[in-house]
């Protein structure tokens, strides 16, 4: 599904080059639920934005979906981010002023579906994340969980192929972290790839495979190996 | 303060400053401009007259029919007028000052006809009376007496005249007019008998507006004009009055007009006031709308910067040093702008008297200009600046 | 997509308020002022009979003062008037399809009624030709016959206000009105008639109405009308005493009269030059003119353009209005590039939910452009006052005003103009990364 091969990507301000990503590669197949793990500024922000086509790297060969996405124009990657990607980022990033409705109608406009199309798929969406009831209330009207479901609806609204979350649960109590990381495990179980981006291991432990980033470079896939079959342990144990 | 990096951070992030500088440019250069022009309209709106001319009414009638008797009328006018509670002195003057309307010619002080050293004026008839009427200052010489006044379109009576001590000049240099002879194109010789200090004749913009000259004659068949000074303050009041009163005593002829001379002159310098007025209201909508300007990029600007501010703070940055940043800042952006706008002005001036005669500003007028954008600037930005000063050192921990 | 991006652009509008009505007064304000300026501009520069100007011609030849040109400023050109000689020579050549001789004239009217005292109005002495070359509307009759243009019958034209004065508006064709020591009949009765500026005479200034009568030319003998208008004289001349004057006069060397003629062809044009050149050969040789052979003919437009009646003043107001209208846009740039800046986070999130650069760009013009149709719309009204206040300044009386070609004018330069505007901070915020506005909010 995604499919990055020795990715760099080097920041240059006048005075100094930052190597943010170096040699970075990683495989997610379809209908994996990958988490991304690492300490601050160790780069899996700039994976996570190199993956979801917001911004440029300086090397290497980077596949979604089966297609060379390297060396697209701006137009061609807005489509890709349109039609297959969704996003869920830490601070939900609703429109302040748009309703519920209006929110997770955003993609389906640059989408072009006609309006019966687009009511049918934001209902159901909302229907899914179970706000169907709200669809007229602005974002500052719901608490964060409900913020981050509606999040989830505008990103599942347009049925990408893989989901990018960027510490989805990162501004919630736990009580709505371990909801919305539920939904989130439903909808991976409904076949979406997910990769997830995190700092919480606790979190990390949920995914099928976690990916250590350090330095820019995916490192120690042992431990992560590790923390997967203890999960599975976990899981058995249950 | 340190302007080093105030001026390093602008640079960094110039559009807004840019704009401002020049929004702050166009502003001094129109400013100052429009000041010159302005004062230039005032000083020439403003000239002396050299007449009553507060205080004066013009009334002028045309008669009709066979029976019309000009000097009859007149004396019956006269009268009739001096009757008038309110009236003060009355005189014959063929048509009002400062019209835009009259008769210029040119004389000389040889007999020979249309004599080359002939100098021109505006000229116009009046009887020994209007003098003292239009409030005239006779400095050298006398007035006409009464049997200098020709009433009766005689062409063999010897003419008489006093004239503007500008025209006197133009005529006789240094010496005095007094008694001397000047002539008409056709060689017809006209005795001098005064020489007035200043009076202002008919069209406001001719160069020659000082130099008139008066004859005493009631010359014209069917129309009579008066010129009627009133007593302080009722000028306007008096027309409606006179107008009544010479319609009643003789239904023999039209009132065609009975106005103030401040009336003629509002009108002969509508062009002018017209033009100050717009001046004055497309430089303080300028003036309005940069400093909106100004103000709206500091609020902009403090806006961006408040975990910036609150770091300063949290660094132990006083109150004082952050407004003193955002005034200093302003006062980089609009002197930069007022330089800019000074030299602008210098180039429009220049390229506006080429381009349509206008005279070329004076120097100074930029300095009031770019000093009042330079303070305008400073206040605009005190505002969002005092706003800033207010924003918390706790913001620098805080992360939203 | 557009009824989209028009939404959105309402609830940006509606989200800052203040900063939005602030750029719209900004353009309204700049908006008006330019087109107030330009509207007296366009009043003033206009040109009546723009249909007819290579039709219609006003001729100019050169028998002013041998020692000096008649303006210093156009040293090859003739006066602008023309003596009653001159003018009855130019009327002897039969190859103008119209021509006309004309002056301003003014007189005592003495009403039939008790009512209505009698009054003095401004009048024209002219010939039946004026109404043709000009197009001058009627409402009642017409133009009196050519034998009348002889000056032995005393008829008259009236203007509408004229008519609605003495016969309340009637039809009062073949009435008697008494102007002066006669009694006319009335031939016709204009309609509403204002050319602004008033091209078929601009002696007495480029802004005022129309006469209020109308005469044949050649009665001015008998009537010895007065001149209204400018005379201008080179020359002392001795024109004796009593009944001697008027004649001597009319004979002499001063100029007073206006003259037009209309050329339809090019042919006609050519051999008119060549009449006015034989003519003022001719003059030379009989030892009238010494000046060079100054004639031509002017369009209406050239004449208008000779006469200076758009003043300096009214350029110079249209350059500064512009220029302040520049400066309320720069001042919409920076408001326009706050408001956007301020709005990076939603662009970055529209971005990263798949819309591209162009949608953003597009988005925000869009929201320029309702924003310029606003202060459009406000500036056109404020306009349409200034109009007002400075047609009240100058005094300009008539029904010149905003016409639609000028509120046209007015909507399309708010609408560019805060495109313009728009066009540099729309394409910064498509050139922001959104990566970066979309980790913290």
């Amino acid at each position: 599904m995604l499919n990055m091969e020795n990715i760099a990507k080097v920041y240059r301000t006048e005075l100094v080059q930052t190597h943010a990503l170096r040699d970075f590669s990683l495989n997610v197949d379809e209908g994996e639920f990958v988490a991304v793990t690492g300490p601050s500024g160790s780069g899996k922000t700039t994976f996570l934005n190199i993956a979801g086509l917001l911004e440029d790297f300086s090397e290497g060969i980077y596949t979604l979906d089966g297609e060379d996405v390297s060396n697209l124009n701006d137009n061609a990657r807005s489509k890709i981010r349109n039609e297959k990607i969704g996003f869920i980022f830490q601070g939900f990033n609703l429109i302040p002023d748009l309703n519920l409705f209006d929110n997770v109608d955003v993609p389906l406009r640059y989408r072009g579906f006609n309006a019966s199309e687009r009511k049918r798929r934001i209902e159901e969406s909302l229907e899914r994340v179970g706000l169907a009831s709200r669809m007229k209330h602005l974002p500052s009207q719901l608490s964060g969980g409900q913020q981050q479901r509606v999040a989830i609806a505008r990103a599942l609204a347009g049925t990408p192929r893989i989901m990018l979350a960027d510490e989805p649960t990162g501004n919630l109590d736990s009580l709505m972290a371990r909801q919305v990381l539920e939904l989130l495990e439903e909808i991976n179980e409904a076949g979406t790839t997910i990769v997830m981006v995190t700092h919480d291991p606790e979190l990390a432990r949920r995914a099928h495979r976690n990916v250590h980033v350090m330095d820019g470079k995916v490192t120690d896939f042992t431990e992560f190996q590790h923390a997967r079959a203890e999960h599975d342990a976990e899981a058995a144990n249950a | 303060m340190d302007i080093k990096p105030i001026f390093s951070a602008m640079l960094r992030n110039k559009t807004g400053p840019i704009l401002i500088a020049l929004q702050v440019a166009i502003t001094v250069a129109i400013v100052s401009i429009s000041g010159f022009i302005i004062s230039e309209r005032i000083e020439k709106v403003q000239r002396p007259t050299g007449m009553d001319d507060a205080n004066l009414v013009f009334a002028e009638i045309a008669g009709f029919g066979e029976e019309f008797d000009q000097i009859a009328t007149y004396h019956q006018d006269l009268k009739a007028l001096e009757g008038l509670p309110g009236v003060v002195s009355v005189g014959y003057m063929n048509r009002p000052p400062l019209t835009g309307g009259g008769s210029s010619s040119t004389f000389s002080t040889s007999p020979e006809p249309d004599s080359d050293d002939s100098k021109g004026t505006a000229y116009w008839n009046i009887d020994e009376r209007a003098v003292d009427a239009l409030g005239l200052n006779i400095i050298a010489g006398r007035n006409f007496d009464i049997t200098e006044i020709n009433r009766t379109n005689d062409q063999d009576m010897q003419a008489y005249a006093l004239v503007t001590e500008a025209y006197a000049k133009d005529l006789f240099g240094e010496e005095s007019a007094v008694d001397k002879l000047m002539y008409n194109g056709l060689g017809e010789p006209i005795r001098i008998v005064g020489v007035i200090d200043h009076m202002q004749g008919a069209w406001v913009g001719w160069d020659k507006l000082d130099r008139n000259v008066l004859f005493s004659s009631l010359r014209g068949e069917t129309s009579l004009g008066y010129a009627i000074r009133v007593e302080p303050g009722l000028a306007d009041s008096m027309v409606p009055v006179i107008e009544t009163k010479l319609q009643e005593i003789n239904r023999n002829r039209v009132v065609t007009s009975v106005r103030t001379l401040h009336e003629f002159m509002d009108r002969s310098y509508r062009q002018d006031t017209a033009m100050i007025k717009m001046l004055v209201a497309v430089s303080t909508l300028l003036v309005a709308v940069t400093s909106l300007g100004i103000v709206g990029l500091a609020a902009f600007n403090v806006n961006q910067r408040r975990k910036q501010i609150g770091t300063r703070r949290a660094l132990g940055a006083t109150r004082a040093d952050i407004l003193k940043h955002f005034l200093t800042e302003a006062m980089l952006i609009t002197s930069v702008g007022a330089a800019l706008g000074v030299a602008l002005a210098f180039a429009m001036s220049f390229w506006l008297g080429t381009q349509f005669n206008l005279p070329k500003m004076d120097w100074w007028y930029v300095v009031p200009a770019a000093g009042g954008l330079l303070v305008i600037g400073v206040l605009s930005v005190l505002g969002p600046a005092r706003r800033a000063t207010l924003i918390s050192p706790a913001l620098a921990t805080r992360s939203v | 997509m557009f009824s989209y991006y028009l939404k959105l652009s309402l609830l940006s509008i509606k989200r800052n308020p203040i900063l939005s009505t602030l750029m719209m007064a900004a353009i309204a304000v700049g908006i008006g002022a330019f087109i107030t300026m330009l509207t007296v501009y366009h009043i003033q520069s206009g040109n009546p009979l723009w249909y007819k100007n290579d039709q219609v011609y006003h001729p100019q030849i050169d028998m002013w003062n041998p020692d000096q040109p008649y303006r210093e400023s156009k040293p090859d050109s003739g006066p602008d008037l023309f003596t009653y000689r001159d003018a009855m020579a130019l009327h002897e050549s039969d190859i103008p399809t119209y021509k006309v001789a004309t002056f301003k004239t003014g007189d005592v009217i003495l009403p039939e009624s008790d009512e209505l005292a009698p009054f003095r109005d401004v009048g024209r002495m002219t010939y039946n030709d004026f109404f043709q070359i000009f197009d001058v509307p009627f409402l009642y009759g017409g133009a009196w016959d050519d034998r009348a243009d002889q000056g032995g019958e005393f008829v008259v034209v009236l203007s509408r206000e004229l008519n609605d004065k003495l016969f309340g508006g009637e039809n009062s064709v073949g009435e008697r009105v008494r102007i002066g020591d006669h009694e006319f009949t009335v031939t016709g009765v204009l309609d509403e008639w204002y050319p602004v500026p008033k091209f078929y005479d601009l002696t007495n200034g480029a802004f005022q109405g129309p006469e209020e009568y109308f005469m044949p030319f050649q009665l001015l003998h008998t009537l010895e009308s007065p001149q209204w208008g400018n005379t201008n004289c080179w020359k002392s001349e001795d024109y004796g005493t009593g009944d001697e004057v008027y004649p001597n006069f009319v004979n002499g060397e001063c100029i007073w009269i206006t003259y037009w003629v209309q050329l339809d062809t090019e042919q006609q044009q050519e051999e008119y030059m060549d009449f006015l050149a034989a003519y003022s050969s001719e003059q030379a040789e009989l030892g009238r003119s010494a000046r060079p052979e100054n004639q031509t003919i002017n369009t209406v437009e050239e004449w208008l353009e000779w006469n200076e009646v758009v003043g300096d003043d009214n350029r110079v107001l249209v350059g500064l209005s512009f220029l302040f209208l520049v400066v309320c846009l720069l001042n919409t740039v920076g408001l326009l590039l706050a408001k956007f800046m301020g709005r990076a986070g939603e662009i970055s999130v529209r971005r990263a939910l798949g819309a591209s650069r162009l949608d953003v760009f597009r988005q925000q013009l869009i929201e320029c452009g309702s924003i310029g149709v606003v202060g459009g719309m406000a500036g056109i009204g404020l306009a349409a006052l200034g109009v007002i206040a400075v047609k009240k300044m100058y005094s300009f009386s008539g029904p010149a005003g905003m016409d639609m070609e000028m509120v046209v004018t007015a909507f399309v330069t708010a609408i560019l103009a805060s495109i313009a505007a728009g066009l540099w901070p729309a394409w910064q915020i498509t050139r922001v990364p959104p990566a970066g506005y979309l980790k913290t909010q």
